[in-house]
């Protein structure tokens, strides 16, 4: 399997990223019937793309859903850089894609800016967007007739548009098949390699983690903690039949397995 | 499994219908030798009837018409409002829930005198007669609808720092309008029977005082006539609510 060559202008625009930090995660505890989040502590760079991995119900979306100030913890504290009362600076892609049906995919689109007072609403943003996930000709579509990939295709624009720091995206391609989700994660690397995003992503896909990510974070069972952190290495674009990338693998699942 | 119809057939299917249903008139008439149904008059009767008076059944259907829909208009909105407010307020709904289905579970029939003393007899008396029987379906589905949206959106929309007034227009209302509309579909048949309920009681115009002066007078002909025209009243009705819905909520399957 082989990945698209990015430009090489993108490619040292990342690597020239700050260090400063987007997000930092400290001693977040989180119980309901039993406890779940165990103090967890994890800093993410300005730019970086972590990947969170675990076993099932560790309680990876919840941890998504204290940063995203959708949840309260019981315990802890989440240092945003940037943080905008609106919420602006954080955008959340969700695992269903949760279009609404009585707005086309523009509209779709378009709706954080519709929430938020005085947002200008720029075509040639979305514009730009359409044109990256390939979705210039279904604009005007609504979400009835749009498959699957597409829809989530149109969330990860509709988190994009407001230009956030910091996406959050949960499982957001778990629903696709092999060629769609391929294709989505080919659109996302593209969008974060223009954008210089800071990305956490949750997947319980261990090629998925490797493939994207910077450093993969993986999570213990409950009551979950941060078990170990696997810097990914490996350049871009990755191809994962290579040894290296099968060793990284190799080197995650026996983390989540320990 | 369902079978698709062909159309001419699925078309023709109501023209058969009403063609049995006045054959079994005929029929039941030809059959009632003692002349017990002496007030029901044959369908060239009531035909000629409705021809030869067009004009009245027309002004009156439409006074009935407007008494229907302003009620309508008046106890939905009401209705609506205070859905909206119970539907914030679980207090609001515990005070006023039980009072609502009492007044709901009390007939029209037995409202509409008191509403008459009230009103007096005229326009305004026949309006709250359809206003009070058609603003229970909206009050009864609505606070649920609104209520009832996937836990998941609602963290869409708190992700992206929406108020609750926002989430109202933009998420509980577009997602509560099948709801509504179907609870308007039955008001809006209810608004007719309130409106003809209060000409029953104060029969000073509409199709309801064409019926009430039909049957105290043996008038057959004009008590079919204003029968069929007051269902006809209802169907406008019904086919204007639904035709809203099919621009308001396109996005969603349709059904009667």
């Amino acid at each position: 399997m082989t990945f698209p060559k990015h430009s090489i202008p993108a490619l040292c625009k990342h690597f020239m990223k700050t260090e400063s930090k987007a997000l930092r995660i400290s001693q977040i505890t989180k119980a309901f019937d039993e406890k779940v989040l165990d103090g967890i502590n994890l800093t993410v760079s300005s730019g970086e793309f972590v990947v969170l991995v675990g076993p099932n119900a560790c309680g990876k979306t919840t941890l998504l859903r204290i940063i995203a100030g959708l949840l309260q913890s019981d315990y802890g504290e989440v240092y945003r850089e940037n943080k905008a009362n609106d919420g602006s600076s954080l955008s959340v892609v969700f695992q269903k894609p949760l279009l609404l049906p009585w707005l086309t995919l523009e509209e779709n689109i378009y709706l954080p800016l519709r929430l938020k007072k005085n947002a200008a609403e720029h075509s040639e943003d979305l514009d730009r967007l359409l044109s990256l996930l390939d979705l210039e000709n279904k604009r005007k579509s609504y979400p009835k007739g749009l498959s699957g990939g597409e829809a989530q295709k149109a969330t990860i624009a509709r988190a994009l548009i407001t230009d956030p720091k910091i996406l959050l995206l949960d499982e957001p391609f778990s629903a696709l098949d092999d060629i769609m989700r391929q294709e989505l994660q080919d659109a996302l690397l593209k969008i974060w390699l223009q954008t210089s995003d800071t990305v956490l992503f949750v997947t319980h896909d261990l090629d998925e983690a490797v493939l994207l990510a910077d450093r993969v974070v993986v999570l213990s069972r409950k009551p979950t903690r941060v078990k170990q952190e696997v810097p990914i290495t490996l350049g871009r674009p990755r191809h994962s039949n290579s040894p290296e990338f099968e060793a990284l693998v190799l080197l995650v699942r026996r983390a989540l397995l320990s | 499994m369902t079978h698709k119809l062909p159309n001419i057939l699925r078309l023709s299917l109501p023209l058969i219908a009403m063609m049995s249903l006045i054959g079994t008139w005929e029929l039941v008439l030809l059959l009632d030798k003692d002349r017990r149904l002496y007030l029901i008059p044959g369908v060239a009767t009531v035909i000629k009837e409705l021809w030869s008076n067009l004009s009245l059944y027309v002004s009156e259907g439409i006074q009935t018409l407007i008494e229907a829909f302003v009620g309508f208009l008046i106890g939905n909105t009401a209705s609506f409002l205070l859905a909206v407010w119970m539907s914030y307020s679980k207090s609001v709904e515990r005070i006023v829930y039980p009072y609502a289905i009492a007044l709901k579970a009390t007939p029209i029939v037995a409202l509409a005198p008191l509403i008459v003393a009230c009103f007096g007899q005229e326009f305004s008396s026949k309006v709250v007669c359809a206003a009070v029987i058609s603003f229970f379906p909206l009050m009864i589905q609505c606070p649920e609808a609104f209520r009832r949206v996937p836990e998941e959106l609602l963290d869409l929309f708190h992700s992206l720092g929406a108020s609750e007034k926002q989430i109202f227009f933009h998420l509980r209302l577009p997602l509560a309008s099948s709801q509504i509309f179907s609870a308007l579909k039955t008001a809006s048949s209810l608004s007719v029977v309130g409106a003809l309920m209060g000409e029953f009681m104060s029969p000073t115009g509409g199709i309801g005082k064409l019926l009430i002066q039909a049957l105290a007078n043996g008038w057959g002909g004009q008590l079919i006539a204003a029968t069929i025209v007051s269902g006809i009243i209802g169907v406008i009705f019904f086919g204007l609510i639904h035709f809203l819905q099919a621009r308001v909520v396109y996005w969603a399957p349709q059904s009667f």
